[in-house]
């Protein structure tokens, strides 16, 4: 940027934030440089892909890139990267593979399947029809009608397959956010999110968390090379060979749902395909199933992820001629995956989603050509494109700087990253606060992914965006266990430490027979007593099956008399006791607050009075400024909490009043931006 | 002094706003309209509405409710053709009595639990429209919702087709025109130009830590102009949060009724926080709520005397407490769940995923009977009844019929005739 232009910029912004009126954080080296220095680029710069200089670079600059190429990060880690120049820093994003990435967390499985997988392919309700009708289901027996609640133990068991996958489901995630956190290859991570958004599966059809653990990590493995090896193994994916029912698509039976997926969603996008090319793609991609021994069925000595494996099976594959895209041949998965890259519509497709994740809304139809034929001209490989985006003066634009919201993802992640932690904090919960706002990792709403853009914000996600931050500073607020484990623990049930799992086993059982014959002598009681309610599970009884998970359950159960009236089995006590028995199991996530020093964050950036503190917070967490009567009302607020305009670092309040303000600068509609 | 005086005065007392401006904003905006006569209240709620539309749509101050049974209510246990046999021969174990329904003609009745909702019917205010659904039904509660949410079945949309309708309705945006009571924002109630004001609980629709913060968080938030067109957004958003927050909580909290509304909390809640609202004057012309435990695979018989009951209990209390404020006139509901269930009981003394089901339209001003094509009780698909009316007619019911948004084809994505339940 020319340096008059810089100064008009710079003029601007002061006028409107007030900043410039003096520096902003005094005598300090330039490791907070200000906000508005050489930020955003001049809007001509919008629809340009030609490289930015050596001499456009500045810190927030790098800052940007390093927002949008990853999950944001801490001045020194932007220093860094700002002092190299442009080329050499998007390089050392997208050639990752350079960058050594140890000391990351490993996932720790809890043992849930102790039992064996008991293949459960349905539903709470289908094991009960299958123990009516047999008399065994999920390797248990169901003792007769004679028995009262004859049954439970399957029940239990049933819902206890359900939830504890869930739960391990949500350390998955955990673990994840740990490595968007720690890792130092931020755009492998970053990718790997973008295309779990793109292919788009939720774990509420497998519930397998070791399926979903692969796919990921095959999303994230392949993220940047050929999208052609990716797109065959996400093809090739057992999670996904779940989710859209690839497995069972066959010759007799030919299931159409991967074929309509890949190329409305995944690939070419609506109105480029046909009805008919659906029905022939499918054919194509019979016989890519998971292995034979699929989800049910004995183990033969694998372990159970071996057990459910891709495995391309040429007795159900339809081998005839399809017409593809107007192509004719005899086309198995492989090669039809070809015919769809060679569509003019895919690079069309593909290059507008990741531009669209990675820069902004608004595509224009030349640049959208340009991209598409870059993309299409490099054989998809994916490292030269985002190289050529991240360099682009386009990139740097006005139209694209700080004109992105951030995915609650995003949102909470970078929080952290700009904070510096060493771990993501058990409070505020990962999970629960992430999917308030919209967004739960492995579980996107369906096939077609997150809406994004602004369609994450409204009244009521934009409050609590900002109650993350309460949560995040104040967070005793947010320890409510309820959080956590939505639903209810039976008080008193043994405890898996200390115990082999043979000894948990069978302390877990007489505590639930206890529970049993409890429930079982209370029934015969008639009409209950009426404060019995807060020993019994806040299920309803006998009622609903496993889709009353849903909200709407708890007013059931103050039909007080149905409760007593289950016979064979009680899903009430069901949930209750898989809740009991996962708590044991399932790991705990530690829920230790994050260890945050806004005393020591302020003071490293060299602030002494109260404007100063207020914008080093800014230049921390902010890309744009407060307006300036924000800025100017929260310097006011913080000189009458505080009795005085200099900051006094001894005094004991100071953390809580940094806080305080730091909760307003991230509730502010400017922290949304990234 | 008349409320048109007194409404006057209080307008120029106000110098800093114009007219237009503080009508806008409405009395609650303010903050004064809790000290202002419920009669005044109404009449500043219909000064707004006539500043404000003008000539732009035709019923200004009309109110459409959109209440959800989530999980598939059984709509074959709801209306019950009690006249055909098959009913009885596939219902051996639910099948009610002829003797305890409550009985519309000689050939439905109503699930006894019904009582408030029978007495709406039997006064004429309540349309049964038989047989909805869609082609090519989906049984995946998922699948199917996201059907009756975008209103394009066996496809898909980013927005909602009450968005759409919002969108059409008032294409720039208006404060609080739609107001989604549930714990998350539906995707039916998705607009790309309206904020909808989403909330399950008002004194959760907040920031925490407000009070110790009120004068900064109250200065970051407001709308301002800039040259970013999504820090604008973000602004409006963080203005229409600002305002509506309070509003709401103060309506609902400052709220009295003598209506009882049962027993059944998450909905008897949410139908008492609407009336607060439109009580106090609130500017919303869509409501959106939703209730769920619908999903009775086993032992349905006693689940649904509760949760029927607690449906009763509630609609019916909404209702009375609609026409204790005089507002019944204003108001229409149109209740729908996202399937029917199979027409046979299942060996759990339940019922399963099914299709086709009756939707209502609940209203002082609706021609009150039964309308649409009951499915036959033999000529199944699979065990399932066949649709004889496409949902998306209902839709175009409320739309046209009582929001008076003609254009329903462009909302809809196709041609839908209204039923001609608005008198």
């Amino acid at each position: 940027m020319k340096k008059t232009q810089r100064l008009a910029i710079l003029a601007l912004f002061s006028v409107c934030a007030g900043l410039a009126a003096r520096p902003m954080v005094s005598a300090q080296p330039s490791l907070v440089p200000e906000l508005t220095d050489r930020a955003q680029g001049p809007s001509s710069w919008a629809g340009d892909l030609s490289p930015i200089s050596t001499d456009d670079w500045s810190y927030q600059r790098a800052r940007h890139l390093l927002n949008r190429a990853g999950f944001g990060g801490t001045p020194e880690e932007v220093s860094k990267l700002a002092a190299m120049t442009p080329r050499e820093a998007v390089e050392f994003l997208v050639h990752y593979e350079r960058v050594p990435n140890d000391g990351l967390p490993e996932f720790e499985p809890s043992d849930i399947w102790y039992r064996g997988y008991p293949g459960r392919e349905s539903s709470v309700v289908n094991s009960i029809r299958e123990a009516y009708r047999t008399g065994t289901s999920m390797g248990l027996k169901a003792l007769g009608p004679q028995e009262p609640l004859d049954m439970q133990d399957i029940v239990n068991e049933s819902y206890y397959v359900y939830f504890a996958d869930r739960y391990e489901t949500i350390r998955l995630a955990q673990w994840w956010a740990n490595r968007m956190l720690l890792s130092h290859r931020p755009l492998e991570e970053k990718l790997a999110f973008f295309w779990h958004g793109h292919f788009a599966t939720a774990n509420n059809k497998a519930w397998r968390h070791d399926l979903m653990k692969q796919q990921y990590e095959t999303l994230r493995d392949k993220a940047s090379g050929s999208f052609r090896d990716l797109l065959v193994a996400v093809s090739q994916d057992p999670q996904m060979l779940i989710w859209l029912d690839n497995r069972s698509n066959t010759k007799e039976h030919p299931n159409e749902n991967y074929a309509r997926e890949i190329m409305e969603l995944f690939c070419l996008g609506v109105g480029n395909y046909t009805e008919d090319d659906i029905r022939e793609l499918a054919r194509a991609f019979t016989g890519w199933t998971l292995s034979q021994e699929g989800l049910v069925g004995e183990l033969e000595g694998k372990t159970l992820l071996e057990a459910a494996q891709f495995y391309d099976d040429p007795s159900i594959h339809d081998d005839g001629v399809k017409t593809i895209l107007g192509r004719r041949g005899n086309f198995d998965g492989y090669s039809a995956i070809d015919v769809i890259l060679s569509h003019p519509a895919t690079a069309r497709f593909l290059s507008a989603k990741l531009y669209r994740f990675f820069v902004r809304e608004e595509l224009s139809a030349e640049l959208h050509r340009e991209l598409a034929t870059i993309l299409a001209e490099g054989g998809y490989e994916l490292k030269p494109w985002l190289t050529r985006l991240f360099l682009s003066r386009d990139f740097y634009s006005s139209a694209s700087f700080a004109t992105r919201l951030k995915s609650p993802v995003e949102l909470v992640v970078s929080t952290y990253r700009q904070l510096g932690l060493g771990e993501v904090p058990g409070v505020p919960d990962f999970r629960s606060t992430t999917a308030a706002l919209g967004q739960e990792l492995f579980y996107p709403p369906n096939v077609a992914g997150w809406n994004g853009g602004r369609s994450w914000i409204n009244p009521a996600t934009l409050f609590d965006r900002g109650n993350f931050a309460h949560d995040l500073f104040f967070p005793h607020a947010a320890s409510d266990p309820s959080v956590v484990y939505p639903y209810p623990v039976l008080p008193g049930a043994p405890r898996r430490q200390g115990k082999t799992m043979e000894e948990f086993h069978v302390a877990m059982n007489e505590f639930l027979e206890g529970r049993r014959q409890a429930y079982l002598g209370r029934r015969t009681e008639a009409p209950p007593a009426a404060d019995d309610g807060g020993q019994e599970p806040a299920g309803m009884a006998g009622g609903m099956a496993a889709g009353g998970m849903a909200s709407g359950m708890g007013d059931a159960v103050s039909n007080r008399q149905s409760r007593y009236q289950a016979a064979r089995y009680n899903l009430g006590i069901g949930v209750a006791a898989a809740m009991t028995k996962l708590d044991a199991v399932v790991k705990p996530i530690e829920r230790v607050a994050a260890e945050v020093s806004l005393v020591s964050l302020v003071r490293g950036a060299g602030a002494r009075d109260v404007s100063d503190a207020v914008d080093a917070l800014m230049v921390r967490f902010l890309m744009v400024p407060l307006p300036a009567e924000g800025r100017q009302s929260l310097i006011e607020w913080m000189q009458e909490k505080l009795g005085s305009d200099r900051l006094n670092f001894d005094d004991q309040d100071l953390e809580t009043v940094l806080r305080r303000a730091t909760h307003v600068i991230l509730s502010a509609p400017e922290y949304q931006l990234g | 002094m008349s409320s048109e005086k007194l409404a006057d005065d209080v307008l120029s007392a106000c110098s800093c706003l114009s007219r237009r401006d503080f009508l806008r904003s409405g009395l609650m905006g303010l903050g004064i309209s809790a000290g202002l006569p419920s009669v005044l209240q109404q009449t500043a709620w219909a000064l707004t509405a006539q500043a404000m539309d003008k000539g732009e749509t035709r019923h200004p101050n009309r109110i459409m409710v959109v209440l959800e049974l989530t999980g598939g209510n059984d709509g074959l246990d709801t209306v019950v053709p009690y006249g055909h046999d098959e009913y009885y021969r596939a219902r051996p174990t639910l099948g009610i009595p002829r003797g305890e329904l409550l009985k519309l003609n000689d050939e439905f009745g109503l699930h006894p639990q019904l009582l408030g909702i029978e007495g709406l019917f039997k006064n004429g205010h309540m349309a049964v429209i038989h047989g909805c659904g869609y082609d090519n039904p989906n049984l995946s509660h998922f699948k199917s919702m996201e059907f009756w949410h975008t209103g394009v079945p066996n496809g898909s949309d980013s927005r909602g087709w009450v968005g759409r309708f919002a969108d059409a309705y008032r294409p720039t945006p208006v404060d609080n025109l739609i107001v989604n009571v549930s714990p998350q924002q539906l995707l039916a109630v998705k607009s790309s130009v309206h904020a909808p004001i989403v909330f399950s609980d008002p004194d959760k629709f907040t920031r925490k830590g407000m009070e110790e913060v009120a004068g900064p968080m109250g200065d970051v938030n407001r709308a301002r102009a800039t040259e970013n067109p999504t820090l604008e957004f973000l602004r409006g958003i963080a203005e229409t949060g600002r305002k509506s927050s309070k509003a709401v909580q103060h309506a609902c909290a400052e709220y009295n009724t003598t209506v009882n509304y049962g027993a059944g909390r998450s909905l008897a809640n949410g139908l008492r926080n609407i009336i607060a609202l439109i009580s106090s004057g609130f500017e919303a012309q869509i409501y959106y709520v939703n209730y769920g435990g619908w999903d009775t695979h086993s032992s349905q018989t006693s689940a649904r005397r509760t949760l029927v009951g607690f449906f009763d209990d509630a609609v019916s209390g909404f209702w009375q407490d609609l026409e204790r404020i005089g507002r019944a006139d204003d108001v229409a509901m149109m209740i729908f769940t996202e399937f029917g269930r199979r027409v046979e009981e299942n060996a759990s003394g339940g019922t399963d995923h099914g299709t086709a089901t009756p939707m209502f339209i609940l209203g002082k001003q609706v021609r009150g009977g039964l309308y649409g094509q009951h499915p036959s009780l033999s000529d199944l698909d699979d065990g399932n009844l066949k649709v004889t009316t496409d949902f998306r007619r209902v839709y175009a019911t409320m739309v046209n019929g009582w929001m008076g948004y003609e254009d329903t084809g462009s909302i809809l994505k196709g041609q839908f005739k209204p039923f001609d339940v608005f008198a």
